[in-house]
């Protein structure tokens, strides 16, 4: 039995007058303060700051934490819950780079890959295929070949590589840049909830788009929302195949419906119009049907059973095969332009075109719900009959269906206690969440409140008990070092070699939550080395200066330099048992060798002044050695591969 | 309690010097040859981007079928003795640029199985690796890779290096809950460079100790794994590997891949699965006979294993070689002097212990009513046939439903 606990039913008082966070709203901040159990949990004010920052940002920067007491805990997590934060520093870093301002057309565009360009090229006329291939003689090659260099030069087109470079260091400079902390945080669990994946050509030209249209601005509205836009993306489209998936060739479409009733039309229904839509998708061009014959058709069921089984109930949450076949089938019909010439064909018959949206097309953006793909018999999904003769209302009833269903909720409440607090969330927690949940109808907001006030979260067992991601490591490690990421390629680079190909997970299970993935063997390793390339200031494209951090004493002794770092790296953490190990470890490799001797006040007098000059040299050489071995250390250690 | 004597036995990468074994050596691994009880070692080579079996291993008996489909592709009228198809059994030829395998299918270890491939018919080179390298060709959510399963699985698998893919990323199919090991290039695996060795020792120490006494649960056991696992290599220095006299590897990408599996084989590290990969096989354009690009590959192909098997000489009985591909070509050429996506090919296994010196499968007449939707091999033998059959004999496995969950069908035999 679910126990209402103080915090949720603030959270509902919240929602239910519809108060968002306005910086005047001082008032909210005690009832937050007083909701949010970290001091039950025996932290202290900044400690709670610090676990905060931890899970629901890439860790703090130098600042950060008196900041965040300065503003109020509740201030802070309302005004990350509220999203748009500006970020000045940011976005002159974006800027930089071109394809974040393309829209989804434009990407397809300007980042198709050579096939596409070549099979454009050819419908345009600008040479056959036969002289691309060489096949009419080595001149007509070289001229196709130029042609060809010229086309793609006009259209401004670039490789796609460009593109997902792009992609992936947005992704970096948001983590380490970006003010709106917890969107990203979120954008990143989302993403990787709805994973797809750029090993996957037709799904790559359309990922930065996915994340940058259909995640980022829902990470924080409902979840049938955030589900409903997923659906429609061309990069889930084409990732799990839902794109190729036809009404097997026995069903009644949606078109064929609208079709036969062509006869029954008045003259002002104009069925010339229905009649050309129909022969420009070839369905009434006998040659083009008996083409249709020969391509694979019908039902293609990954994206339903990824719906199910990933995005939604889970795996053991209660469907049959039947079931998958059936959302299959309510699925049929969601699709996107295909690459090259096919699209012109789509566009001029589909978009803008009353006729078609009359026979129940929709275009929306880069997503088309083809009624001559849909299957409009009456299907049944999870015992509810949806019924025959309808078009896209059956995809966005399914969703309705199973964002609601309450597999789902257990699903996913389990799923953000485990990214947020612990391996093994307490029951109590996920319970607590599926409240909130169904209370608000899936409002991801008011879900995020309460597994931030929920005492699970603040509880002694959930912190320090999570392994970072390798992005979280990074990450962490350059926000707290005040590093400036002016070129993000160095560390993306880094983020592979340490188990984490950013939007090229292989699988649409997305990268596993669970720490012990992250660090065996050769990831651990990579971790260590990111460290040590990181303070030796060898990561290309950032700018660390880990001088600025020295203050005026000389750190004479490799334990003084981890001792003066521990803080900077892990505000807020207990030093006491690295520092121990540490010092003993030092003693025991320097044997006898006790620290250099430090020259008294009179001594040092008594030094010329080159001889002067020449110790603070060297006494300085000997700091920065020790402050870059320290972080090395400290980035490798085991402390700082957790949060 | 923390002592300087137990930091000076558990931490210190300078104490290899001393000889202290590490826990998973394989001492069985250098016994004598001829130890039926050895671990077994499994080499799969993925050919991506679909080889054609057709040209890789045509049908001697089908010269004309051959000629009236592709004409430019079609071998025969040999200038020379080297450019000639291989007489394999008088049935099937193999391709002049594999001649360096000759020898082995002759002595009866290499074998060929032919019209081997997927029953789901995408032709999309994405989702066919997908579905090989799960091994559940109508799964896409399947999130475990068939070789990690199997691993799980092995014998004797408690080694760091259990499971090494020698190549820049995972492959799919070594995804899962098995650690397993992507290694770009051995001589790479070690502490990064501080200013100079003595900091590389000083950090490398401390760290080892703080993993040692201050780290807990799997970090603390991930932590030792790592640490032996550098003394390991750095122990058996990697760049004074001396390959085997007549070893001789290309220096292509799959050749170096195979030096470094080779130089894990020898050292004795406990490899149990490898992988290598070779891509450039999606000939659309200018496929070539003699020369061009499938020719390239296939001699890199040739000379690579041939130079592995070699180099591994005492471990011979111990290993397995399986090439894999995600799908075969057309068995029309195309306009371009190519062959396009098509459904089934061939594959070779290579060792002891496979009952080679003969072509597996069947294919049928080359006449378009017999071809795949009138134009591909068909396939005739579902690649998990083949993969269960080496995987399981080589290491005693006889539930193949854990590997292939879903699937039901029955071993090709094709091991002793």
């Amino acid at each position: 039995m679910m126990k209402r606990t103080i915090p949720v039913s603030v959270l509902t008082l919240l929602l239910l007058s519809g108060a968002t966070w306005t910086p005047s709203a001082r008032a909210t901040e005690s009832a937050w303060t007083q909701g949010i159990p970290w001091r039950q949990a025996g932290l202290s004010e900044q400690q709670a700051v610090a676990h905060l920052l931890q899970r629901f940002a890439y860790g703090p920067r130098p600042g950060d934490i008196d900041a965040v007491l300065e503003l109020g805990i509740g201030n802070w997590v309302e005004s990350q819950l509220a999203g748009d934060l500006p970020g000045p520093v940011l976005q002159a870093k974006l800027d930089q780079l071109p394809a974040m301002a393309l829209t989804p057309k434009q990407m397809v565009w300007r980042y198709s890959n050579k096939g596409v360009l070549v099979q454009e090229a050819v419908a345009k006329g600008l040479f056959t295929m036969a002289d691309y291939t060489g096949k009419n003689g080595g001149l007509r090659l070289r001229d196709a070949l130029a042609s060809l260099d010229r086309y793609a030069a006009d259209r401004g087109m670039t490789s796609d590589r460009e593109l997902l470079a792009q992609l992936k260091a947005q992704k970096v400079l948001r983590a380490v840049h970006s003010e709106a902390q917890l969107v990203e945080v979120l954008t990143d669990f989302w993403f990787n909830h709805f994973n797809v994946s750029a090993t996957q050509p037709t799904a790559r030209v359309h990922i930065l788009s996915y994340e940058r249209d259909a995640i980022r601005p829902r990470v924080l509205s409902s979840f049938r929302e955030l589900l409903g836009a997923t659906a429609r993306h061309p990069a889930m489209l084409g990732y799990l195949g839902n794109a190729q998936s036809v009404a097997n060739p026995e069903a009644t479409t949606t078109f064929d419906l609208e079709v036969t009733e062509l006869d029954r039309l008045s003259p002002l229904d104009n069925p010339t119009l229905r009649m050309r839509l129909a022969r420009n998708l070839g369905w009434y061009n006998r040659e083009a049907r008996l083409k249709r014959t020969l391509q694979p058709r019908g039902l293609n069921e990954n994206y339903a059973r990824e719906l199910l089984e990933l995005h939604t109930l889970g795996v053991n949450g209660g469907y049959s095969q039947r079931d998958v076949i059936e959302v299959a089938r309510a699925f049929t019909g969601w699709t996107t332009f295909p690459p090259g010439g096919g699209r012109a064909q789509i566009e001029k018959t589909l978009v803008n075109s009353e006729t078609a949206v009359d026979m129940g097309f929709v275009i929306e953006d880069e997503f088309v719900f083809r009624a001559d793909h849909h299957d409009s018999d009456a299907k049944v999904v999870l015992g509810v009959p949806l019924a025959a003769g309808r078009g896209i209302e059956d995809g966005e009833e399914v969703l309705d269906l199973v964002a609601r269903h309450p597999a789902t909720l257990r699903h996913l409440a389990r799923k953000l206690a485990v990214r947020f607090v612990s391996e093994q969330p307490p029951a109590s927690l996920v319970q607590r969440l599926v409240a909130t949940w169904e209370l608000t109808d899936g409002d991801l907001r008011a879900v995020m409140r309460t597994l931030i006030s929920a005492p699970e979260f603040w509880d002694v067992a959930a912190q320090r008990s999570k392994i970072k991601t390798p992005l979280e490591l990074a990450a962490s490690a350059l926000r707290a070092l005040d590093a400036d990421v002016t070129d993000a390629k160095g560390v993306v680079s880094w983020l592979q070699r340490m188990g984490q190909p950013i939007y090229a997970f292989p699988a649409p299970t997305g990268f596993p939550d669970e720490g012990g993935t992250w660090t065996h063997v050769g990831k651990l390793l990579a971790r260590v080395n990111f460290g040590r390339d990181l303070s030796r200031g060898a990561i290309a494209g950032v700018r660390l200066d880990l001088l600025a951090w020295l203050g005026q004493d000389p750190l004479r002794r490799f334990e003084d330099a981890v001792e003066w770092f521990f803080p900077v790296l892990m505000p807020e953490r207990d030093p006491s048992l690295t520092a121990s190990l540490i010092a003993a470890g030092a003693e025991a490799l320097e044997g006898e060798q006790a620290a250099p001797r430090v020259l008294s006040e009179a001594e040092l007098a008594r030094l010329e002044p080159e001889q002067r000059r020449r110790l603070a040299q060297a006494e300085r050489q000997t700091t920065v050695r020790h402050a870059v071995n320290a972080v090395s250390l400290l980035i490798g250690s085991p402390e700082f591969q957790v949060n | 309690m923390w002592t300087r004597r137990a930091f000076l036995k558990t931490g210190g990468l300078a104490l290899y010097s001393l000889g202290v074994e590490p826990r998973f050596m394989d001492r069985l691994a250098m016994a004598s040859t001829g130890d039926t009880s050895r671990p077994k070692i499994l080499v799969s080579i993925f050919l991506r981007g679909a080889m054609d079996g057709l040209m890789a291993v045509p049908p001697l008996g089908e010269e004309q079928a051959l000629r009236r489909f592709r004409p430019r592709l079609a071998m025969g009228g040999a200038r020379s003795e080297a450019d000639r198809i291989l007489d394999l059994d008088g049935q099937f030829g193999l391709h002049p640029a594999f001649a360096p395998l000759q020898p082995y299918w002759q002595d009866g270890r290499l074998a060929v199985v032919h019209g081997v491939g997927s029953p789901n018919p995408t032709r999309s080179h994405f989702d066919a690796q997908d579905y090989m390298e799960t091994g559940t060709p109508w799964r896409k959510g399947t999130s475990s890779g068939w070789l990690n399963r199997l691993t799980q699985r092995v014998p004797g698998n408690s080694s760091s290096f259990t499971a090494v893919s020698v190549t820049p990323e995972l492959p799919r199919s070594l995804y899962g809950e098995y650690p397993a090991l992507a290694i770009p290039d051995l001589a790479g695996f070690k502490l990064g460079q501080l200013h100079d060795h003595l900091d590389r020792e000083t950090v490398g120490e401390h760290l080892e100790l703080l993993y040692d006494e201050g780290a807990g649960g799997s970090l603390r056991q991930h932590g030792s794994d790592m640490f032996e696992a550098l003394r390991i290599v750095s122990q058996r220095e990697f760049k004074n590997y001396r390959t085997r006299r007549g070893a001789h590897y290309p220096t292509s990408r799959l050749g170096q891949s195979l030096l470094q599996i080779a130089y894990l084989i020898r050292a004795g590290v406990g490899l149990r699965v490898a992988c290598a990969e070779s891509d450039g096989w999606d000939t659309h354009v200018g496929q070539g006979k003699i020369g061009g690009p499938f020719a390239h590959r296939a001699r890199d192909l040739a000379r690579s294993i041939a130079a592995f098997w070699s180099d591994i000489e005492p471990f011979q009985d111990d290993v397995v070689v399986l090439t894999m591909t995600e799908f075969g070509r057309t068995v029309r050429e195309n306009g371009s002097n190519g062959t396009d996506h098509g459904h089934g090919s061939c594959l070779f296994a290579l060792g002891n212990q496979v009952d080679g010196g003969r072509i597996y499968g069947n294919l049928p007449a080359l006449e378009p009513d017999a071809l795949f939707e009138g134009r591909d091999l068909p396939v005739t033998t579902d690649f998990r046939a083949v993969f269960s059959e080496v995987a399981g004999k080589l290491y005693g496995l006889s539930d193949d439903s854990q590997i292939f969950p879903g699937w039901s069908g029955s071993r090709l035999p094709l091991l002793w």
